[in-house]
């Protein structure tokens, strides 16, 4: 019997998605909503103990006519007063008992504000704390990066501050700007995280429109710089889950341009136990979890799994070093001429980055086998999904 | 067209879009096609004294219906030798002898192995030399697997080596995949860098293949962390460039998802001299220089701005507060 039970920490749930921290979960009465159509959980935005830190770029949707493929803007916390979430909470809790309602704080560079905040929100009833390593250091030192996921040192000594006062879980959420994950990860464990979010959003530029440059290149830097979510940093975010799934045993919950049921099934190939939704929510609505489930559930019965968590882990060994490959293994390109509508976009592609191993032929794409190199340019490309990359048996002649 | 001309690192070229190292620049044959196409440069692929076979297949699309935003591939540097690039070279030189070639090189954790590449191939009329830092394999002494883009110390070591060994500009490609940037800049600047490209890809994983649980693209059932390119990494390039503006009047080349010629305007604005473009040209083919070159000139015109060099920008202080 296939469903969607997970098992996340100390919580048994009914489905592996949850909402992010930010527009979609800024106000309780947000939060509850989203618990009553389904979410398996949510993080609600993140609760500041003083005034937001470093505010004020508008959101800027990074597209392609009019697919959008990623957001560039600043880190969301919220602008509601403690005292409203401490009111609204409860009434969460009361509603949803068993569903994952984790608490995003942030504080200064200070014990205090932190604990204040484990302690007041954990006695409304939130289930655990999310700490937003993405957000600006409160502990900056010199020569040390600007988000407190960049810092080990202060991310261990924030973590351990907040564990003195709460025995709740503690999850943070990575900052992907590293050279190395693990170290940070490793020493947020040591001062007490149970769980990871992977990951946070990347430092970035927002567009500059050439419109408003003129006459002269100048620009407001705090305008341009800001965090970039969403697809565009899937790739970054299913690297770092894997690298730490490999490294660490460690519960984590996959992030970073989920819009689709097939996007949690690879963040749960690379070791993830659950997923968290930001900009795919934001864009499609919080009714996008019962896709999620429908997605989800087709595809496990489909495949004969019981549960999400039989697919945990399972792209992990496959993830290899160069070395490891095997470059006997050759590939080639072969043109279906049913779906073939001869734009010659592949032709053009292979001319000037590949092989030169694509003609015409009676309106068609041609591929000369003695030219290709197997290299999967033309497929990528191809409007119409016309090619393929098919074994190369030895002496295999031209497809005709 | 003369407004479009830069002038970087004491190179002219006829136009700021030059080909940047990857799959256009695999073989003389294309740059030499695409200097006819009336591109204003090109970077050679790697060249090193081990060169490498490519995985098959190499590359994946990452895409939000038919809208392409990444490119991932998981090759590393060129399949010929240095000998065969001199001959290579030379027939580029034949057609073409002022239009700059940048030869890009990658050693290992020993200075012969970049000097032996410098010296070979400086006699064919390289006009410069830019380091690929992303060597997976570069092992510093103390920190094996390191990579050279990441640390400081190794990375000023290896632009010593090859400054030693050249008059010739050293170009500093360096890697986005670093919790901050600025020390790798100031770090080859001190070892005798001239000028930098920002950025190489990010690592990254394509996707998973959700029926067999590879990594894409998939070589036989498994793959590797590769390189993140194409639109998707703009944003990450675009910020890296702004912030290496900051603490460097080094030139730039600006480098990650440029495709039209508003995407070089921005570039040029936060700091870039001049652009590198490899996914477009690798989507589209070397044709797309026309609409980059003609957008970029009307816009100047438009704008009444004399030449590309007055658009080079450098950030604004941020305001106080």
């Amino acid at each position: 019997m296939t469903n969607l039970d997970t098992r996340f920490m100390h919580l048994d749930l009914p489905n592996p998605f949850f909402l992010s921290a930010g527009p979609c979960t800024a106000s309780w009465e947000a939060a509850m909503e989203a618990l009553q159509v389904g979410w398996g959980g949510v993080v609600l935005n993140t609760i500041c103990s003083s005034t937001p830190p470093v505010q004020g770029l508008h959101e800027q949707v990074i597209r392609s006519g009019r697919t959008k493929w990623g957001v560039v803007g600043a880190e969301p916390v919220s602008d509601h007063p403690l005292d409203e979430w401490l009111a609204g909470i409860p009434k969460i809790r009361a509603a949803f008992p068993t569903r994952l309602l984790l608490a995003s704080i942030f504080g200064d560079g200070k014990a205090e504000s932190w604990q204040m905040l484990a302690e007041r929100l954990g006695s409304a009833g939130a289930c655990g704390f999310e700490i937003n390593a993405c957000l600006p250091n409160p502990l900056s030192r010199e020569g040390v990066g600007g988000d407190l996921g960049q810092d080990p040192d202060a991310l261990a000594q924030v973590v351990a501050w907040v564990r003195e006062a709460t025995a709740l879980p503690i999850v943070v959420r990575l900052s992907p700007n590293v050279t190395d994950i693990l170290p940070i990860a490793k020493s947020a464990m040591d001062a007490g995280a149970e769980a990871f979010i992977a990951t946070g959003s990347l430092l970035a530029a927002g567009g500059i429109d050439p419109d408003e440059l003129a006459p002269s290149p100048t620009f407001d830097r705090s305008r341009l710089l800001g965090r970039y979510r969403g697809p565009g940093l899937k790739p970054v975010a299913l690297r770092w889950t894997a690298a730490i799934a490999k490294a660490l045993p460690v519960p984590l919950i996959g992030s970073g341009g989920i819009v689709g049921w097939e996007d949690a099934v690879e963040f749960f190939a690379v070791g993830a136990s659950a997923v968290s939704v930001g900009s795919g929510a934001a864009w499609n609505g919080i009714g996008l979890i019962d896709d999620l489930e429908t997605g989800l559930l087709g595809y496990l019965r489909e495949h004969g799994y019981r549960s999400p968590s039989e697919i945990r882990g399972r792209a992990l060994p496959r993830i290899v070093g160069f070395d490891e490959l095997d470059l006997d293994h050759k590939l080639i390109a072969v043109v279906d001429k049913e779906l073939c509508n001869g734009c010659e976009v592949c032709v053009r592609a292979c001319g000037d980055g590949g092989f030169q191993a694509i003609t015409m032929s009676e309106g068609l794409a041609f591929i000369d086998a003695s030219k290709c190199d197997g290299c999967g340019l033309c497929a990528c490309v191809c409007p119409t999904n016309a090619i393929r990359m098919r074994d190369r048996q030895s002496g295999q002649q031209a497809p005709s | 067209m003369t407004r479009i001309a830069a002038t970087v690192a004491g190179m002219h070229f006829p136009n700021p879009f030059i080909l940047a190292s990857g799959p256009p620049t695999a073989k003389g044959n294309l740059i030499l096609e695409a200097f006819k196409a009336g591109w204003g440069g090109a970077v050679t692929k790697t060249i090193g004294l081990r060169p490498t076979l490519p995985p098959s297949p190499r590359v994946h699309a990452m895409k939000a219906g038919k809208i392409k935003w990444g490119f991932l591939d998981i090759e590393l540097i060129s399949d010929m030798t240095v000998g065969q690039w001199c001959d290579e070279i030379d027939r580029i030189r034949d057609s073409f002898p002022e239009r700059p070639i940048i030869a890009s090189i990658m050693g290992e954790d020993n200075p012969e192995s970049w000097q032996e590449v410098v010296r070979r191939l400086e006699p064919h009329g390289v006009n410069a030399f830019e380091m690929n830092t992303s060597c997976p394999n570069f092992a510093a002494r103390e920190e094996r697997g390191s990579k050279l883009g990441q640390d400081p110390h190794t990375l000023s070591m290896a632009v010593r080596w090859v400054r030693e060994a050249t008059e010739l500009p050293v170009i500093v490609k360096l890697t986005p995949n670093v919790t901050d940037i600025t020390p790798l800049v100031k770090a080859s600047i001190e070892a005798g860098a001239d000028a930098f490209c920002a950025t190489n890809s990010l690592s990254g994983i394509g996707g998973i293949d959700i029926e067999t649980f590879s990594p894409l693209p998939s070589v036989d059932g498994i793959g590797i962390i590769g390189g993140y390119g194409g639109p998707g990494l703009k944003p990450v390039a675009l910020r890296c460039v702004a912030d290496i503006a900051q603490v460097t009047s080094a030139p730039i080349f600006g480098c990650g998802g440029i495709a039209r010629w508003q995407d070089a305007v921005e570039y040029l604005a936060v700091g870039a001299s001049a652009l590198q473009l490899c996914t477009a040209v690798m989507w589209e083919g070397f044709h797309i220089i026309q609409r980059l070159t003609e957008g970029l000139e009307r816009y100047l015109e438009r704008q009444g701005i004399p030449s590309v060099d007055q658009l080079v920008g450098r950030p604004v202080p941020e305001p106080p507060g």
